[in-house]
């Protein structure tokens, strides 16, 4: 089953939201006092770790967009171009978010099922910023929020799942009302909806109050495990009932991965899931899983335009995509 | 000013209707509004949590002309974008967005972490608490509500235990 899970699940996250005690909401607070508050959390981090910060209003489209392919920041940071910034850890897995929707969101990622110990580390973090910085919190409602879905421990866990069975026999819906019950939610991590690209879902926690940290990632995991263990049953009949042409189709996705002249990335996406699916198959021998999931974020297109160090064009980045793909698939695959 | 219901609370809930050319004023406390709101609740559903429902569902647009005095939030606001605008918003709209609240969260009460770390002795607080809660719905003869807050006791107690 351990082996399986590392197949089913990419990463897990922990994210705390917090706000300044005195101060009003991002939404209302005034320009000049947001201002002080990424200067205010960079320096409680100092000593912790090496961290860099990145101001909204400073950083390029580019690497604002790679920061964003990478989940450290989010779309409506991106868009806060007057106070908005991130503070991230030399490693990236620690990222901290300043006047996104709430003053302070503090942020791990980790590959593969690491809930707790993703948990741990932005635990310490948030120690570390509540020395410096008075959070506002209230004994009934916990850390205020700006939004009420997030009061009390403030705290949202997910996990990146990987789930092509599911989504092939069209029941992920049926996922979706089980572990709704559980007060889960799930949703395509690319593309919309129920429909993403790529079969990668993300779930996490809804009720952030009347529950412990500790209750929250539990029922995770619970959940987690219930959709891996559904997922593992579908791949085991889809590879029944798809037999030869399932087999067929996989390496012709890997054929086209390793050979193609130019590529786009919702192509590039579909054949590597495709791939990732051969791989749990045993059909592809694959050496580094790690930098297999790495490659998945380099060929997003501002990754790639980064890695690229040009200005490309989109056909151009399409042909630099497939050769970036082959090259690193060819090191870390083999039939 | 005190509650048009009770007449004992402070009112924090203000509502101003316009039917047929009619104003009618409402000021209610908090405990009071939650019940109304309750009672409204059936038959609105999710639709009370955001007003663009209301519109949807043909009710009565009311204007909630409450207002945060620290931060200048109206009601109005709350109910249209779902956000509020400062920490004492939940404190001083607390008749609104209480039963939002205990609608999205089906809680209003904090048991996790807290800023000094400390846990203290939140969770035998909570038990008391639920114990009045577990009186209160047996009188009332909500027995529904008294089994879901014996399994929160007896979580509480599990969780204490180890
Ligand atoms: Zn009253
Ligand atoms: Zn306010």
């Amino acid at each position: 089953m351990n082996k399986a899970l590392n197949n089913i699940i990419i990463s897990s996250r922990i994210r705390l939201a917090r706000n300044i005690d005195g101060l009003p909401f991002p939404e209302k607070v005034s320009a000049d006092k947001a201002a002080l508050i990424p200067r205010d959390v960079y320096a409680a981090l100092s000593g912790v770790d090496t961290y860099t910060i990145y101001r909204m209003n400073e950083i390029s489209e580019t690497d604002g967009n790679v920061l964003k392919e990478k989940h450290l920041i989010s779309e409506d940071l991106l868009r806060n171009k007057d106070t908005g910034a991130a503070i991230i850890n030399e490693s990236e897995t620690v990222s901290i978010l300043i006047n996104e929707e709430d003053h302070v969101r503090e942020q791990c990622i980790l590959p593969g099922f690491a809930l707790k110990e993703a948990f741990t580390a932005i635990n310490a973090v948030d120690d570390a910023i509540a020395k410096k910085v008075r959070f506002a919190y209230g004994e009934k409602l916990g850390y205020l929020t700006a939004c009420p879905t997030n009061l009390g421990t403030g705290m949202r866990a997910s996990a990146m799942m990987f789930l092509p069975g599911l989504s092939i026999y069209n029941s992920l819906q049926a996922c979706v009302n089980a572990i709704s019950r559980l007060n889960m939610t799930i949703r395509g991590v690319y593309g919309e909806g129920s429909d993403s690209v790529g079969y990668i879902y993300q779930v996490s926690n809804q009720k952030t109050l009347g529950v412990s940290e500790r209750q929250i990632i539990d029922a995770v995991e619970t959940s987690v495990g219930h959709i891996a263990e559904a997922e593992l049953k579908a791949r085991d009949s889809l590879k029944t009932s798809g037999g030869d042409e399932l087999k067929d189709k996989i390496m012709r996705a890997y054929g086209i991965l390793t050979n193609a002249y130019k590529i786009d990335s919702k192509e590039f996406m579909q054949l590597m899931a495709l791939v990732n699916l051969g791989a749990y198959y045993g059909y592809i021998k694959l050496s580094d899983r790690e930098q297999f999931l790495k490659l998945i974020t380099n060929a997003q297109p501002a990754n790639i335009a980064s890695l690229s160090n040009k200005d490309l064009n989109g056909d151009e980045r399409d042909v630099f995509r497939a050769k970036y793909v082959s090259k690193v698939l060819s090191t870390i695959t083999k039939k | 000013m005190l509650c048009d219901n009770c007449k004992k609370n402070q009112a924090t809930y203000h509502s101003i209707k316009k039917i047929n050319g009619v104003t009618t004023e409402r000021h209610l406390c908090y405990e009071c509004h939650l019940k109304q709101a309750e009672k409204e609740s059936d038959f609105n559903g999710i639709g009370e949590l955001f007003s663009g429902f209301k519109n949807l569902f043909g009710l009565p647009t009311h204007r909630n002309v409450a207002r945060c005095g620290v931060c200048g939030t109206t009601a109005d606001e709350f109910l249209e974008t779902g956000f509020v605008g400062c920490p004492h918003c939940y404190e001083e709209l607390s008749g609104v967005i209480m039963p939002v609240v205990s609608k999205v969260q089906s809680d209003t009460r904090h048991t996790g972490k807290s800023p000094n770390g400390k846990k203290g002795n939140a969770a035998a607080e909570e038990y008391e608490e639920l114990r009045r809660q577990l009186d209160l719905a047996i009188e009332s003869e909500r027995y529904e509500d008294a089994s879901v807050i014996r399994d929160k006791m007896r979580t509480l107690r599990g969780i204490s235990n180890e």
